[in-house]
């Protein structure tokens, strides 16, 4: 796995979508504020990207997300 | 695929919420659910488990995706001035609902048959309603809640058809006050919220 999911916690409005579209289960919404990304599951397929109406989630190399 | 729950189907409940309204009047009083429910659920259960599962019109929206351009929003439509702004302007006219409910409570104003769609146009309702069936002011409550849930909904299938579906989540007012509401809840206990 080398690429990460990576939302933007400022711009995040928590609204679940991410976290219906993740095929591996890798997302929840931490206490109502954001998504949070299990990084060890993520398989950063970008479509959490893909479908999050805010735009916020950014797919980054795993190098570089770290 | 992943596995369907029951509260997957809850958009069937906002499509019958609609059509009731145009049966009856008084059925927007059902709305409330929409209102209360994800409040006590932030207040409470400290999630946003409303938005992320039992939104009837959330899912409406997902499932209505397909009469969507699936374009990105703008960035300021979900930025933290639109979003706190949108939500001041809604909840001022959520209290001018309220005001007018008063006025007609206390005699001072007439019941309004009609709704109002986007705060400006209004519609001729009164086939929904037979004067006299209830007290005037519960009435003119319903007539001015089912108004701000068709205009909202309106708004909503608007973005959703020009962006992606759901892109009124990101400025929903219930989906915000209910994040203030849980970044408030979770701050004490967590500094990086």
């Amino acid at each position: 796995m080398k690429r990460l999911a990576a939302p933007d916690r400022k711009v995040c409005v928590a609204c679940g979508v991410c976290m219906k579209a993740c095929p591996k289960n890798a997302i929840s919404i931490y206490k109502g504020c954001y998504a949070l990304v299990e990084e060890a599951t993520c398989v950063g397929c970008g479509l959490c990207a893909k479908v999050c109406p805010a735009g916020c989630i950014v797919i980054h190399e795993r190098s570089e997300a770290k | 695929m992943k596995q369907k729950h029951w509260y997957d189907y809850l958009w069937i409940w906002t499509i019958l919420f609609f059509a009731l309204g145009f049966f009856n009047i008084l059925f927007a009083w059902l709305g409330m659910n929409d209102f209360l429910v994800p409040l006590v659920i932030a207040i409470v259960g400290g999630n946003k488990a409303f938005c992320n599962r039992y939104c009837g019109r959330g899912q409406l929206f997902a499932v209505c995706g397909k009469c969507s351009l699936k374009k990105q929003a703008p960035t300021w439509i979900a930025a933290k001035w639109f979003r706190y702004g949108f939500l001041v302007f809604f909840l001022s006219m959520f209290g001018n609902m309220i005001f007018q409910t008063y006025l007609v409570a206390a005699g001072a104003a007439n019941l309004k048959e009609a709704i109002k769609l986007l705060w400006m146009f209004r519609v001729p309702w009164g086939w929904t309603y037979t004067a006299g069936t209830v007290a005037d002011w519960i009435a003119q409550f319903s007539f001015g809640f089912y108004s701000l849930m068709l205009t909202s909904t309106m708004i909503g299938f608007i973005v959703n058809f020009l962006f992606k579906p759901r892109t009124w989540c990101s400025f929903c007012p219930m989906g915000t006050m209910t994040q203030i509401l849980c970044k408030i809840k979770a701050k004490g206990v967590h500094d990086h919220v």
